[in-house]
């Protein structure tokens, strides 16, 4: 097959789905420029390969498999600054432009809690974060993913068990979650 | 149904359907009813974040860039050589000490709570001191491996008895602070040098660090002015 057409072909293929793929990869990495680098890498090692896309039975789920695995296989050897001075923290870019009520008083506590969260849940290991990306923040169930990640439901039900602990653990180790003291009136809006 | 079912039950389901079993426990117990009240605050906290909206000419950015990569396959090494150069000319690594920025420090002014004298930072002994590295790059550079080799009597806080500390990062066009937080023991002296690694290759910037005894009077005076928030 030509350059060109090849080209064109990978293009119509992955086009639609880069989307989901960055949004996912935002989730995953916290920050807009690794968002990016996670899927560039994705795309290239898929135009590289001989994997023809065209054959791939439903391919938004593939990709998103496929970008999941890279994340956790391959980005484990990524360090990131120890000290976070010359990288923004995790969802700075979103955050900074998203009040969360309409309440000053509420928008500033709402607004600690969120960084608290994200905090604790970018200082866990890519895998537990990741199953807490896709079960938690974007309310896939188990059933879901296992057909995603193409896992047993058992093991995914025994890794969240363990990636919430660890994100709760991340909370209480820093002080982080104070909830009475914290979001009184946002326990109550939730119907707590 | 015991409070370590319910607490296995409310880390590993759903929090929005427990099961009956969970329920009827709930209601009479306060403490897992408090355990499941805290997850899904967390919950609704991770669900209730923005859609991170897909920046502007990403589709069209990563779609070349994949096309180019692969074009260029046949002729990688020569490519990754040229790009190396290309990132050499574009990449202005200058050293900055201090919060004066612009150029040469003040000589005995106290920088975010050390002295420059000679081009010789003066870190006091027994106190966290953040010693700044400006990186001023002419364009956005992505996977730079940064090294940071610390001398004999210093270490990095955080990292206790570590003389040597990598990991990857980014640098943003323009100017770059790295701050290092520094721990000197008293009498230690010696280079701390900053290694960066770039499609092959390698940039260093050295500093002389030299332990200093913090003077009563100096430490007085950052003390009053941290108290009333100008330290």
């Amino acid at each position: 097959m030509a350059n060109d057409e090849r080209a064109g072909k990978f293009d119509m293929l992955v086009r639609p789905h880069l989307a989901a793929l960055y949004r996912f990869a935002y989730r995953l990495t916290g920050r807009n420029e690794d968002a990016e680098d996670l899927v560039q890498d994705l795309m290239v090692r898929l135009y590289r390969s001989d994997q023809d896309l065209d054959k791939v039975d439903a391919l938004r789920p593939w990709l998103l498999r496929s970008l999941h695995n890279l994340y956790i296989d391959e980005w484990r050897r990524k360090r990131r600054s120890p000290f976070g001075h010359l990288d923004a923290q995790p969802w700075e870019e979103l955050l900074e432009n998203t009040p969360g009520t309409v309440n000053p008083e509420q928008a500033a506590q709402s607004d600690a809690l969120r960084r608290q969260v994200l905090d604790a849940l970018y200082r866990l290991g890519r895998e537990h974060r990741a199953l807490l990306v896709l079960h938690d923040m974007e309310g896939r169930s188990l059933p879901e993913l296992a057909e995603l990640l193409k896992l047993p439901v058992g093991t995914l039900k025994s890794r969240l068990f363990r990636a919430r602990r660890k994100l709760r653990g991340a909370l209480e180790k820093g002080n982080h979650l104070t909830l009475s003291d914290v979001i009184p009136d946002e326990a109550s809006e939730y119907g707590l | 149904m015991d409070c370590n079912r319910v607490h296995h039950s409310i880390d590993s389901g759903s929090l929005d359907n427990p099961a009956p079993e969970v329920l009827e426990h709930l209601a009479s117990c306060r403490a897992c009813d408090e355990a499941l009240r805290r997850a899904r605050v967390v919950l609704e906290t991770l669900r209730g974040l923005p859609e991170p909206p897909v920046p502007a000419g990403y589709a069209e950015r990563v779609l070349g860039f994949t096309q180019a990569a692969v074009y260029y396959q046949h002729r990688q090494r020569r490519a990754a050589w040229a790009w190396g150069l290309g990132l050499a000319a574009a990449l202005l690594l200058g050293l900055g000490i201090g919060l004066g920025m612009e150029g040469t420090p003040d000589a005995g002014q106290i920088d975010s709570g050390y002295q420059v004298h000679d081009g010789i930072v003066m870190v006091p002994v027994g106190s966290v001191t953040e010693v700044h590295l400006a990186l001023d790059a002419g364009r956005p550079i992505h996977g730079v491996g940064f090294v940071i080799n610390i001398p004999a009597g210093m270490e990095l806080q955080g990292h206790p008895g570590e003389h040597r500390v990598a990991w990857t990062g980014e640098l943003v066009q323009g100017r770059n602070i790295l701050n290092l937080p520094l721990v000197v023991t008293s009498g230690a002296a010696g280079t701390l040098e900053a290694d960066l690694h770039f499609a092959g290759r390698e940039n260093t910037l050295k500093v002389q660090v030299q332990a200093v005894e913090d003077s009563a009077l100096q430490g007085l005076v950052r003390r009053l002015l941290a108290r009333i928030g100008l330290g």
